[in-house]
C-alpha cells in the first residue's frame, strides 16, 4: 500500500485511532499486525523474507548475548564476530538473490560470452520485494549494535519484529537504528493534540512534495529520458533539473510522511535530508541526503574499513568502496554504480584539491564568507550531484551518454519561449504550477536552512491563519496532486455511442 | 477536560470548513457533460410529477429524442435520462433513481446498447454515467456493477478523476452549485447543418434469434421486471442507424422478450421510412440523427405515444413548470414590428424559413389590408417556383379573391372579407388549417409537402433562381409566425396588434457638398488603371443617390467599362454598369434594368443617374432619357469603379481607356434643375509620369551558373506603358533553355514586359509585351539582337536582318528592371537562374532603327 493511496487514507485513521484506543501495553502488537498487513498489501508471500530476516537477526542479538562479552582478540569474541558473520551472510544472501540474481547473470553471461562461452543458466524472474535494501539494512544494523553492544538485546521478538517491520518507514526509510527506535516501543504515547497537528502538517508537507511536485515534473522528467533522442542542450538541462527535483520530492516527500505519520504516533525518526541541494560541495551533500543511508554505510563499512585514520589513500579507497556499494545497493545496475563512483570520485577530487583551491581562493582575493561565493558553490554543487542524476534516472549506460553528449549540442534558447516546453507532457498550467510549487519547496529549504521551522512558525499564528494555510496546503494537493484514473477527455465525444 | 472539549469542538468545526471549501472545489471541478452528468443531476432539480415520460438509454436516445420536440407537438412532458454508451444497469441504476423522485406514465428505452457486447463500459463512460447520481446505496451498486474495479474507489470519491480539469475550466463549470437549478425542458442541440449520407441496410431476411450477451442481458430483464413492479408501462424503441446483422439477432430476441412481456417494441430500423426519415439526408454520423432527422424522429414519435398511450397534454396544465413559460413567447420565430407596405417598390424579408423541414409545423397569424391596386398581388410568399415543384405558402389576390396557395392545385379561397382581413395559416405535419377572420375557412391534408429552402417574403415573391419579382402594392398590418401548431383556440382568439406605420419615404435632398469628387482628369489606360470611389452604391438597396459623370467617348477600338458598381453574380446581375459597346454606342445599366444610347463620337459626354429608393431618372447631356424607371434589386456591397468592373469575387477586369473630366457622387437626390445645368470646368489633368533614363552599357560579359549569378541592370523598361528604347544584345546560344534577358511582371492576372530566350538551337523566344513570338536563330553560336521599342510598336533586328516589325503589344506599367541571367519573380526575387552567355548588351533611349 502506497502512501499516497485511497488505501492509506483509511488504513492510517483507523490504524492511529485504534492505536490511541488500546491499551499501552498490546499497542506494540497492534502495530506489528498493521505493519505487516501493510506490507502484505504488496505481496503476502514477501512478508515471509520480512520474517525471517527479523527471525535471524533477532537470533542474532540473542547470541552474541549468550556468547557474552569479551575482550578484543579473545577467541570466545571470535564466536560473537561468527553470529554477526552468519546474521550478514544469510541477510544478504536474501537481498542479493531477491535484487541481484538477474544482474549477476546478466554481466557473467557478457563476461563469459567474452571467451566464447556460452554460460546457460535459465533467467527466472523474480519480482523485486518492496523495500528489502531498507529493512535487511535496518535488521542488519540490530546485529552490529548488539555486537558492539550499542543496544540491549531484545528478547521480545515481537517487539523486536515492529522494530523491523514499523508501516511508516519500512518501504522506504528512513533505516532507523535500533538504539533509537527500538525503545521508543516501550515509551507510553499519549494522544497529543499538538504533536498530531504537527505530524499531520509534516505529512501534508511530505504529500505536497510527492504528488504535487514529484510526480508533475515526473511527467517532463519522463518525456525527456525515454525519448532522448529526440531531444538537446536545454531540454536535456532542464530535464535533467527537473530530475533533481523530481527524486529529492519523491524520496523526500516520503520520508516526510514516514516521520510525520510516526509522530502523529508518538514516534520520533530520525531526519533522513535536510536541504541537501544548499550543500556547499558533495562531501556535505552526502551529509544531508538520505542520511540514514549514508550513516549506516560510515557506521558498518566505512568505519570497520578503517575509515580516515589509516592515511589518505585508504581513506579515498574507503570513500570509493562505500560510495560503489552505495551505487549498488540503489538498483542493480551499472548505472547505479557509475552514479555512486562519481559521487566517491567529486569527494577524492575535492579533498585532493582542497589545498590548491585554497590558495587559488587567497591569490585571487575571494572570500570564502561572501554571499556571492556561497551561492556559488551551492550551484556549483548542486550541478555536479545533478550531473550524476542522469546516470541514476537513465535506463542504461549508452542512455547516459547520449544525455550528456546531446545535452551539449544544439543548444536552442528559443523553446523557452515558442512553447515548445509545454510540449513535453506538462502543459502551460501544468507547468507553472510546478514551478510555482519548486519555489515554495526553495523557500521552506531556505528557512529550514537558517532555522527558521515553518510548523512551529504556523502553530504561532492566529487560528483562522493557521486555518488557511491548512486547507490551502490541503486543497492544492487534492486539486494539483498527481492522482486518479487517468482521463481520456477525447473518450467524451458522445456521439461515439 | 474543558480545553478537550474545545479541541474536540475546534477539529469538528476545522473538518466542517474543510467539507465546505471541498464541495466548492468539487463543484467547480466536476464533469459537466451534456450526456450522462447533466441529465442526471438535473433531474434532481425538476418539481414533483413534472415528468410524464422518462426516456432512457444511450446517446441513440439522448442525440435523437428531443423531449423539447414531444412537448411543441403534443405537450408530452419527456425527460431524457440518457448517458453516451450508456449500457442496461446504467438505464437500470438512472431507472431506479428516477422513479424515486418522479412517477411517470411511461417509460421509453432505446435497445441499441442491449444488443451490444460488454462486461464494462469504458471508464469515461462508466464514470459519465454515475457521476450525476445523488449519493445513495443504488449509487453504490451503480458503481460496482459499471466501473471496472480497480477505478471503484475514484468513481465513488469524484475528485480522483476529475480533479485534473484545473486547467481547462470554463464560465459554466461556475455554475453547477446548489443553488443554481435548472428545470428547463431538454432540447438536443443543433448539429449545424451536418448531413452524412449512410445506408441502412434490410435486415428483414435476418430472422434468426441470438441471445443477449450475459450481463447486459440480465439487466435488460430487470429493467422490464423493475417497470413492471412498480406497475409502469415500458416501450422499447431502437432509433435507426447503421444496423449490423449480429445486432438484429439480437433485436428479434429483444422482439421475443417484448412479446412474451407484452411490451412494444419500435425497431425504426424497419420502418424508418414511416417516419419520414432519409438514410441520405437527415444523419450527422453513421449512430445519429441530424437536426432535420431528429424532427421527424421526434415529431413521430410524439404523434406515436399520444395515439397510442394516455398522455396528458401539459402544455394546457398551467402549474406545469415547462407551461409557465408562455409558448406564445417561446415559439414565436417572427414578429413584424411595424406595418409593411408594399407599394410596389417594398419588400421585407423576414428570413424565416418555412419549408426547410417540410414536416414541421408552424402558425402564422396575420392582417393584411386586402385593398390592392391591380390584380395578382401577393402579401406573402414563401413558395418555391420549379416548375416541376410548386409547393410553399403563398397568399395573393386574384379576381377579387383571397387565395391561400400550397401548390399548384391545392389552394384555400377566401371570397368575404372587408378593408382588412385576420388571416391564421396553421400547419400541423401534412395538415393544413386556414382561417379567415377567426372561422375555419378551409382544411387541407397533402399527400406530400418538398423542402424548400427560401425565406417567407412580404411584398413580392421569389423566382426559381431565388430573384425576388412581384413586388406588389399590398400592405400587411401584423404578422407573427410560430415554429408550432397553435391551438384553435388561440388562433381564433388571436387579436393583431396595433403597429406604427412606416414613415412615408421622403427622398432626401442631396446637399451641396458631394459624397465623391473626382480630384483630377482621369485617364484609364485600358490596363490597369481605375479608381476606386470608395462607394457603395447598392449596399442599402432601398437607398437614394445622385451620379454624376462627365466623361469623353475617345475614339479608341473596342468596348470598355466607363465605371460601375455592379455585380457578377449568374442569375443575379444587379447594380450601374455604364459602358461602352461600340464607339458613339453606350450602355447603361441601372437596378437590373438596361437601356442603351447613342451619343456623338468623340464627344464629352454628361450622364447623371438618379435613384430614388427603386425608381430611377437618368438625364443625358441635359435631357431626361429615363423617367421613374422601377427597378428593385437585392444589395450589393462592391463599390463604385471608375474605368473598370469587378468580378464576383472581387476582380478587378475590363479595363477601359476612359478620360474622365468630372464625377460626383451625392447621398440623396440632386434637384432636377440643377442637373440640367451641370456642365462644370474639366478638372485639372493629371500630371504624366516621367519615364526613367534608360542609358546602360554591360561593362563586361556575363557568364550564368544557373544557380545564383545574375546581373541587376538597374534600367526600368516599362516605368511608363508607353516607354521608347532599343536593347542591344550579342550572346551565345549555348545550352538550350537559357533565359538570357527579363524584364517581365510575373502577375498571373496581367504578365508582361519582355523576356529574351533562347528555346532551342535554333530558335529564340521573345515575349514583347504581352505578345510572344519565335524567332530562328541561325547556326552560328554567337548573334547580335536588337529590339527597339517605339511606343506600344516593337521592332526586332537579328544579326542585321529585320525579323520582326511594329508587333503592338499594349501592357501596363511595370517598375521592375531588366535582369540578365534570371527571372523575378511577384516579391522581386530573382529565380529561374540560367547559363547565359551575353557578350555585349547597350539599352538606350535613342530610337535606332535604320
Amino acid at each position: 500500500m502506497l502512501f499516497n493511496s485511497l488505501d492509506f487514507l483509511i488504513f492510517f485513521p483507523v490504524v492511529t485511532l485504534i492505536y490511541f484506543l488500546i491499551p499501552h501495553k498490546i499497542r506494540y502488537i497492534w502495530l506489528l499486525i498493521c505493519s505487516y498487513y501493510f506490507y502484505m498489501c504488496w505481496n503476502a508471500a514477501y512478508a515471509l523474507l520480512l520474517f525471517t530476516s527479523t527471525a535471524i537477526t533477532y537470533a542474532s542479538g540473542l547470541a552474541i548475548q549468550a556468547a557474552g562479552k569479551h575482550e578484543e582478540n579473545d577467541p570466545e569474541r571470535l564466536k560473537s564476530k561468527g553470529f554477526v558473520a552468519i546474521s550478514f551472510i544469510l541477510n544478504l544472501t536474501i537481498l542479493i538473490f531477491f535484487k541481484y540474481t538477474g544482474f549477476i547473470i546478466d554481466n557473467l553471461n557478457l563476461l563469459f560470452g567474452r571467451f566464447g562461452m556460452e554460460l546457460v543458466i535459465p533467467k527466472f524472474d523474480i519480482l523485486l520485494p518492496v523495500g528489502i535494501s531498507f529493512y535487511i539494512f535496518q535488521a542488519l544494523s540490530y546485529t552490529v549494535d548488539a555486537y558492539r553492544g550499542d543496544v540491549k538485546v531484545e528478547r521480545n521478538f515481537l517487539k523486536y519484529a515492529v522494530f523491523v517491520s514499523f508501516f511508516p518507514q519500512l518501504v522506504a526509510g528512513p533505516i532507523e537504528r535500533s538504539s533509537r527506535l527500538l525503545n521508543q516501543f516501550n515509551d507510553r504515547h499519549k494522544f497529543d493534540y499538538d504533536r498530531v497537528c504537527k505530524g499531520l502538517m509534516m505529512m501534508v508537507w511530505g504529500f505536497f512534495q510527492k504528488m504535487v511536485i514529484a510526480d508533475r515534473v515526473a511527467v517532463f522528467v519522463n518525456q525527456i529520458f525515454n525519448y532522448y533522442n529526440y531531444y538537446s542542450g536545454l531540454e536535456i538541462f532542464i530535464g535533467m533539473l527537473f530530475f533533481a527535483v523530481q527524486i529529492y520530492c519523491d524520496f523526500a516527500g516520503y520520508s516526510n510522511i514516514a516521520l510525520g505519520a510516526a509522530q502523529v504516533m508518538g514516534f520520533d525518526l530520525m531526519q533522513n535530508f535536510t536541504q541537501p541541494y544548499l550543500a556547499r560541495s558533495v562531501a556535505e551533500f552526502w551529509k544531508r541526503w538520505h542520511i540514514s543511508l549514508t550513516s549506516w554505510f560510515r557506521d558498518y563499512l566505512y568505519i570497520p574499513l578503517g575509515g580516515n585514520r589509516k592515511g589518505k589513500w585508504i581513506k579515498y579507497r574507503n570513500i570509493m568502496i562505500i560510495f560503489l556499494t552505495s551505487g549498488l545497493w540503489h538498483g542493480a545496475s551499472w548505472t547505479y554504480v557509475i552514479w555512486g563512483g562519481l559521487n566517491g570520485a567529486f569527494q577524492i577530487v575535492g579533498a585532493q584539491t582542497l589545498n590548491l583551491r585554497k590558495r587559488i581562493k587567497k591569490a585571487a582575493g575571494i572570500r570564502e564568507e561572501s554571499w556571492s561565493y556561497k551561492m556559488l558553490a551551492t550551484v556549483i554543487t548542486f550541478l555536479l550531484v545533478d550531473f550524476t542524476w542522469i546516470f541514476f534516472r537513465a535506463d542504461n549506460i549508452e542512455a547516459a551518454f547520449s544525455l550528456i553528449r546531446q545535452m551539449f549540442s544544439g543548444f536552442r534558447p528559443w523553446i523557452l519561449i515558442d512553447g515548445s516546453l509545454y510540449a513535453m507532457g506538462l502543459s502551460f498550467i501544468d507547468f507553472w504550477i510546478g514551478m510555482i510549487a519548486i519555489a515554495v519547496l526553495l523557500a521552506v529549504d531556505i528557512l529550514h536552512s537558517r532555522n527558521i521551522h515553518i510548523r512551529e512558525w504556523i502553530v504561532k499564528q492566529n487560528l483562522w491563519f493557521r486555518w488557511g494555510i491548512y486547507l490551502l496546503a490541503v486543497y492544492s494537493i487534492l486539486i494539483f496532486g498527481y492522482y486518479g484514473p487517468n482521463f481520456d477527455a477525447t473518450q467524451f465525444i458522445y456521439f461515439q455511442f | 477536560m474543558k480545553d478537550k472539549i474545545k479541541k474536540i469542538v475546534k477539529t469538528i468545526v476545522f473538518l466542517g470548513c474543510f467539507l465546505v471549501g471541498l464541495y466548492f472545489i468539487c463543484s467547480i471541478l466536476k464533469f459537466k457533460y451534456a450526456d450522462g452528468v447533466k441529465p442526471m443531476e438535473n433531474f434532481y432539480d425538476l418539481p414533483e410529477d413534472t415528468v410524464d415520460v422518462l426516456l432512457l438509454g444511450s446517446s441513440h436516445m439522448g442525440m435523437n429524442v428531443d423531449p423539447s420536440i414531444l412537448w411543441d407537438e403534443q405537450g408530452i412532458a419527456a425527460y431524457a435520462c440518457w448517458g453516451g454508451m450508456q449500457p442496461t444497469w446504467n438505464t437500470y441504476y438512472f431507472l431506479k433513481e428516477c422513479l424515486k423522485y418522479q412517477t411517470p406514465k411511461l417509460v421509453v428505452m432505446d435497445t441499441y446498447l442491449a444488443v451490444n457486447d460488454l462486461e464494462y463500459s469504458a471508464y469515461e463512460n462508466s464514470v459519465k454515467n454515475v457521476q450525476g447520481m445523488r449519493f445513495s446505496e443504488d449509487k453504490l451498486e451503480a458503481i460496482e456493477a459499471g466501473v471496472e474495479p480497480e477505478y471503484r474507489d475514484s468513481v465513488l470519491l469524484g475528485l480522483p478523476t476529475y480533479h485534473y480539469r484545473y486547467g481547462s475550466l470554463t464560465a459554466e463549470d461556475f455554475s453547477s452549485f446548489f443553488w443554481n437549478k435548472n428545470t428547463d425542458i431538454q432540447t438536443i442541440e443543433s448539429s449545424g447543418g451536418i448531413v452524412q449520407p449512410i445506408s441502412i441496410r434490410d435486415t428483414s431476411a435476418v430472422t434468426e434469434k441470438a441471445e443477449l450477451s450475459e450481463k447486459l442481458g440480465r439487466y435488460f430483464y430487470m429493467i422490464i421486471d423493475y417497470c413492471r413492479e412498480k406497475d409502469i408501462p415500458l416501450m422499447l424503441v431502437t432509433s435507426p442507424y447503421d444496423v449490423q446483422e449480429i445486432e438484429q439477432k439480437r433485436y428479434n430476441k429483444i422482439s421475443e422478450i417484448a412479446m412474451e412481456n407484452g411490451i412494444e417494441f419500435l425497431n425504426f430500423n424497419n420502418f424508418y421510412q414511416e417516419a419520414g426519415i432519409n438514410p441520405e439526408t437527415d444523419f450527422r454520423d453513421p449512430g445519429h440523427l441530424n437536426d432535420s432527422g431528429i424532427l421527424r424522429y421526434s415529431t413521430y414519435l410524439a404523434n406515436y405515444l399520444r395515439q397510442n398511450y394516455e398522455l396528458p397534454d401539459r402544455r394546457k396544465d398551467e402549474s406545469h413548470i415547462w407551461a409557465q413559460k408562455k409558448e406564445t413567447s417561446e415559439n414565436i420565430v417572427f414578429a413584424l414590428d411595424e406595418q409593411f407596405v408594399g407599394g410596389g417598390l417594398n419588400y421585407r424579408d423576414t428570413e424565416v424559413k418555412l419549408y426547410d423541414n417540410p414536416l414541421a409545423s408552424y402558425t402564422l397569424l396575420t392582417e393584411i389590408s386586402t385593398e390592392c391596386d391591380s390584380e395578382d398581388q401577393v402579401w406573402m410568399s414563401c413558395f418555391s417556383e420549379e416548375p416541376d415543384n410548386y409547393t410553399g405558402l403563398l397568399i395573393n389576390k386574384k379576381d377579387g379573391k383571397i387565395y391561400v396557395i400550397f401548390n399548384a392545385i391545392s389552394r384555400i379561397e377566401i371570397t368575404e372579407f372587408g378593408e382588412t382581413l385576420k388571416l391564421a395559416v396553421v400547419k400541423n405535419g401534412l395538415n393544413y388549417k386556414v382561417y379567415a377572420d377567426g372561422s375555419l375557412a378551409g382544411e387541407l391534408t397533402m399527400d406530400k409537402i418538398s423542402p424548400y429552402e427560401g425565406t417567407l417574403l412580404l411584398g413580392c415573391q421569389a423566382d426559381a433562381e431565388g430573384r425576388r419579382f412581384r413586388y406588389s402594392d399590398t400592405d400587411v398590418k401584423d404578422l407573427e409566425v410560430y415554429d408550432i401548431s397553435l391551438d384553435e383556440q388561440e388562433v381564433r382568439e388571436w387579436e393583431p396588434r396595433e403597429l406604427p406605420r412606416p414613415q412615408e419615404y421622403q427622398a432626401p435632398a442631396a446637399g451641396s457638398e458631394a459624397d465623391y469628387e473626382l480630384a483630377q482628369q482621369f485617364a484609364g489606360d485600358g490596363a490597369e488603371k481605375y479608381l476606386d470611389t470608395g462607394i457603395p452604391l447598392y449596399q442599402d438597396p432601398g437607398a437614394s443617390w445622385t451620379v454624376m459623370a462627365q466623361f469623353g467617348e475617345t475614339s479608341e477600338i473596342g468596348a470598355g467599362v466607363y465605371f460601375s458598381c455592379f455585380c457578377e453574380e449568374e442569375s443575379n446581375y444587379r447594380g450601374l454598369l455604364v459602358r461602352r459597346l461600340e464607339p458613339g454606342n453606350i450602355n447603361i445599366m441601372f437596378g437590373n434594368h438596361s437601356t442603351n444610347v447613342q451619343v456623338e463620337k468623340d464627344s464629352v459626354i454628361r450622364l447623371v443617374i438618379t435613384k430614388e429608393q427603386a425608381s430611377y431618372n437618368i438625364y443625358l447631356n441635359g435631357k431626361k432619357i429615363i423617367s421613374d424607371e422601377m427597378s428593385a434589386v437585392d444589395e450589393y456591397k462592391g463599390n463604385l469603379l471608375i474605368g473598370c468592373q469587378e468580378t464576383a469575387e472581387g476582380e478587378k477586369f475590363r479595363f477601359s481607356d476612359i478620360k474622365v473630366y468630372n464625377f460626383e457622387v451625392y447621398d440623396g437626390i440632386v434637384g432636377e434643375s440643377r442637373i440640367m445645368e451641370w456642365n462644370p470646368d474639366y478638372k485639372e489633368e493629371q500630371p504624366g509620369k516621367e519615364p526613367s533614363p534608360v542609358d546602360y552599357v554591360l561593362p563586361h560579359p556575363f557568364l550564368g551558373d544557373g544557380i545564383s549569378e545574375f546581373v541587376d541592370t538597374g534600367i526600368q523598361l516599362y516605368d511608363t506603358a508607353d516607354k521608347n528604347w532599343t536593347l542591344k544584345l550579342k550572346f551565345r546560344k549555348g545550352e538550350a533553355g537559357q533565359m538570357l534577358a527579363t524584364c517581365f511582371a510575373e502577375e498571373p492576372v496581367n504578365y508582361r514586359g519582355l523576356i529574351i530566350n533562347v528555346l532551342d538551337e535554333s530558335t529564340l523566344s521573345l515575349t514583347l509585351g504581352q505578345t510572344a513570338k519565335e524567332v530562328e536563330l541561325p547556326p552560328q553560336p554567337e548573334s547580335e539582337l536588337e529590339i527597339i521599342k517605339s511606343g506600344y510598336m516593337y521592332t526586332v533586328i537579328l544579326n542585321g536582318e529585320k525579323v520582326l516589325e511594329n508587333v503592338e503589344s499594349r501592357t501596363s506599367e511595370y517598375d521592375g528592371t531588366l535582369h540578365l541571367g534570371c527571372a523575378v519573380d511577384i516579391d522581386g526575387n530573382e529565380f529561374r537562374f540560367s547559363k547565359a552567355e551575353i557578350l555585349e548588351m547597350t539599352v538606350s533611349d535613342v530610337l535606332q532603327n535604320e
